[in-house]
């Protein structure tokens, strides 16, 4: 009786204790799974910050725009070039289809030691393309680049220990923009109206050399050139390489080329101001004086021109004709930048011609009458006798004379580049005033440009290029732009570029704001009020940005790229104000409103207004702004150096 | 002479008669239940050794549950470090950390005295990671019986907050 109780008792005990073997053995391998799965997860952890940190330094990498950093394969360190490999495609842009990249890092043997031999630990990086960012509308205006997108930017993280297996990822989602401004970029100066600015109204001063009653904005337009510097088959990739200027508008600018009060640096690089000297042809009665000999010479004897008590030999013509511009295209005398010039733009300048006495020195000019007073002999600063003379050296003929006499020159502002380049043809360098459609057909002219037409006409170097249908290519055939480039004012499609908003501008110090105390521009901001640079901005690292404002853009600090880096303000809707004399590496743009120039700025970079504004200056203060290379959207090269990732650096990790 | 000893048991007659015990005499002899005890004791020795074992590996699984959460727990404390806090520590034990990698700093509970944690945090020399520290959270203990040490672990990377 008692043993069945018994082998009934023994069958339940050997059922607990079977029971609780189990689970605690459970239990066990649970607790051991489980800390497998911890050091796994550290594991995974660890090779995604590893790789992490990889990533970040080959977006870096890949954000340096500098031209020593490319190809970006050879140029980069030895640990970013398997990334590298992988990341770019042979064009050296980034690959945006790219599947799972699995990488390496030298840390993954010290995060698995002690136990890679039960260990595994392998990350990998994809990159994927969600959407462009612009989408093309076909109607004219810029030409948006499908290659601007979101991208996902995704790391996997795999680690297994004792086989627990722990799968750790990071998300972030990020921008691949191109960081110049669309079109602009390629000119040093774009107006797309005259406004009120007058800028062909700096009157040069009379009082004596180097003398002007205001400052000019001297405008270089990229590598300097001296006379007969550049040989012609060079001369298209020199013009193209340049920045052009753009001024729009129905009615003609008429720029004065003035000398700049014979001040080097004002005067305008468009007139040659050496004196030329030719010998009296026979026909003419004073060829018998072998003392005398005509000269030609661009307004540089300003006095002669207009002071009282001396030879006023323009008094006839309206005193706007004597001024330099307040816009100086192409650089100075002693630094010409000769620049293309779009848009129907005007050289206009004195040139004074007379007599030379080769004995005593003394130029006798002539003056600048009308036929009428040509048959009296009341002739400005001469003699009644003299007047006859010199009548009577021309048969009495006024149209003999007006060839010979002190006139002004009109021609398109282009045609200045023929003389600034001297292309090394006497025939060429012997005329002071040029028309590039009278020269003699055995000149050779440069090839237009190839990445600019007018009207369907490629844009020509020397002659004026009007019309109302302007298209823009880059070097390697990709159209940027097609239709009236005065009516390309709304850029606000360049808020999708943005990888920060901000309510104001101090919220945007704030984040730009590094632990060293610098503001450093390296990505797309966009600000929604109104900007004030009080705080000194600057590039680093190749990188460069933009900042896009909704409001007004004040500047009253400096501006520092110092590699040129591309750096754009742009305000969308209100007016920029430099009121600074700090360098400022920018390109400012406020294709709505007005720049206004108030100091004596020296910008490197670009500017693209509505218009132009400039107050006056004391104590001949300079003002310059020379264009910034690195800006040029038409350079295939330049261009695809502008790509940039932007991603924050925070990224969403979780786990799987 | 059999004893035989009467338990004040009652078994049950049904109608259809006994069930296997006599009337007046069921229960069960001495021999009976001295073989069932030596049979008992038979089978509960090895059980007993069972039971302990299986505690044993409870406790073993609890402690290294224990060392797995000390361990994350003072990594997930370090993660939170401003990057300027970050420098080199050479393995020391938690309670003996520098100010600023502190228990009390970081967040961290101490861990149980049964338990020893220590930190080693030594900065990333290869290339391409650069700024980055290598940490590694070592937990020591004692099995309970056995006294024979233990050890967990665990290495990561610290990057420091922005």
């Amino acid at each position: 009786m008692i043993l069945p109780v018994v082998l009934l008792l023994i069958c339940i005990l050997l059922l607990l204790a079977g029971t609780r073997h189990f689970f605690s053995q459970h239990q066990l391998t649970q607790a051991s799974h489980g800390a497998d799965y911890e050091k796994a997860y550290h594991l995974a952890t660890g090779g995604l910050e590893s790789v992490d940190t990889l990533l970040m330094k080959a977006v870096d990498f890949i954000n340096d725009g500098r031209p020593e950093s490319f190809p970006r394969v050879d140029k980069a360190p030895s640990e970013l070039k398997p990334i590298m490999k992988r990341l770019l495609g042979p064009d050296g842009l980034l690959n945006l289809d790219t599947k799972k990249i699995p990488i390496d890092s030298d840390l993954f043997k010290y995060l698995q030691k002690d136990f890679e031999s039960y260990s595994s630990l392998k990350v990998e990086l994809e990159l994927r393309k969600l959407e462009s960012l612009f989408a093309s509308s076909g109607a004219p205006g810029p030409i948006p680049d499908a290659r601007e997108a979101k991208v996902m930017v995704l790391l996997h993280a795999e680690a297994s220990v004792n086989g627990a297996f722990a799968r750790v990822y990071r998300y972030r989602e990020a921008k691949l923009v191109n960081i110049l401004p669309p079109v602009l970029g390629k000119f040093v100066l774009f107006l797309r109206e005259q406004g009120s600015a007058n800028v062909d109204t700096l009157a040069d001063s009379i009082l004596g050399k180097n003398q002007v009653n205001d400052s000019p904005l001297m405008v270089y337009s990229g590598a300097e050139c001296n006379p007969a510097s550049l040989p012609l088959e060079e001369s298209v990739s020199f013009f193209d390489r340049q920045g052009w200027v753009f001024l729009g508008s129905e009615a003609p600018w008429t720029l004065g080329a003035g000398p700049g009060g014979g001040d080097d640096e004002y005067a305008s690089a468009m007139v040659s101001n050496d004196l030329r000297v030719f010998s009296i042809p026979d026909t003419d009665a004073l060829s018998t004086r072998t003392d005398i000999s005509y000269y030609s010479q661009p307004e540089y004897l300003f006095k002669e021109l207009r002071e009282p008590f001396y030879r006023q030999v323009m008094q006839e013509s309206p005193s706007d004709d004597l001024l330099s511009a307040r816009i100086r295209i192409s650089g100075s005398a002693n630094r010409p930048t000769p620049a293309v010039v779009l848009g129907k733009v005007i050289n206009r300048w004195v040139l004074l011609q007379g007599l030379k006495n080769e004995r005593t020195g003394l130029y006798a000019p002539l003056p600048n009458i009308g036929e009428t007073q040509f048959l009296t002999d009341i002739w400005p600063g001469m003699t009644a006798a003299s007047a006859r003379r010199v009548r009577d050296n021309f048969g009495g003929d006024f149209r003999r004379y007006r060839e010979r006499m002190t006139s002004i020159v009109e021609e398109s502002c282009n045609a200045a580049n023929l003389r600034v380049l001297a292309f090394y043809d006497p025939r060429i360098s012997w005329q002071i005033a040029l028309n590039p459609d009278n020269l003699p057909a055995a000149i050779d002219l440069p090839a237009e440009s190839g990445r600019a037409s007018v009207d369907n006409r490629p844009a020509s170097f020397f002659k004026m290029n009007h019309g109302s249908l302007y298209s823009l290519s880059s070097s390697d055939g990709r159209q940027l732009f097609a239709g009236n480039l005065s009516g390309f004012e709304n850029i606000e499609y360049l808020k999708a570029r943005a990888g920060f908003k901000f309510d104001s501008a101090s919220d945007f110090y704030k984040a730009i704001q590094t632990e060293k105390k610098e503001f450093i521009v390296k990505d797309v901001y966009h600000i929604k009020g109104d900007l004030i640079v009080d705080q000194p901005l600057l590039a680093a690292s190749g990188c460069g940005g933009m900042i896009l404002v909704d409001g007004n853009v004040t500047i009253n600090d400096a501006i520092r790229a110092p590699d040129l880096e591309p750096v754009t303000i742009v305000s969308f809707g209100g007016s920029v104000r430099v009121s600074t004399s700090q360098p400022l590496a920018v390109a400012l743009i406020a294709l709505k409103n007005s720049v206004f120039i108030e100091s004596a700025a020296d910008i490197s970079g670009m500017i693209a207004a509505r218009d132009l504004a400039m107050n006056r200056l004391a104590n001949l203060q300079k003002r310059s702004l020379s264009f910034n290379q690195n800006l040029d959207v038409t350079d295939a090269e330049i261009y695809n150096r502008a790509f940039r990732l932007f991603m924050k650096p925070q990224g969403v990790t979780f786990v799987r | 002479m059999i004893l035989q000893v009467r338990l004040s048991l009652k078994t049950t007659r049904r109608n259809n008669g006994d069930i296997g015990h006599r009337p007046g005499k069921s229960g069960f002899t001495l021999v009976e239940l001295l073989i069932a005890l030596f049979i008992l004791q038979l089978v509960i020795a090895p059980l007993y050794l069972v039971f302990t074992s299986t505690r044993q590996t409870m406790f073993k699984a609890a402690d290294t549950l224990v060392a797995a959460g000390l361990a994350s727990s003072m990594i997930a404390g370090l993660r939170e470090l401003p990057k300027q806090s970050l420098r080199s520590q050479p393995l020391t034990r938690d309670s003996q950390l520098v100010a600023s990698f502190s228990l009390e700093n970081l967040g961290v509970m101490p861990a149980p005295p049964e338990f020893t944690r220590k930190v080693e945090i030594i900065p990333a020399t290869s290339a391409g990671n650069e700024g980055l520290y290598i940490v590694e959270v070592r937990i020591e203990w004692h099995n309970r019986n056995s006294e024979t040490q233990v050890n967990y672990v665990v290495r990561n990377l610290l990057r420091g907050k922005e």
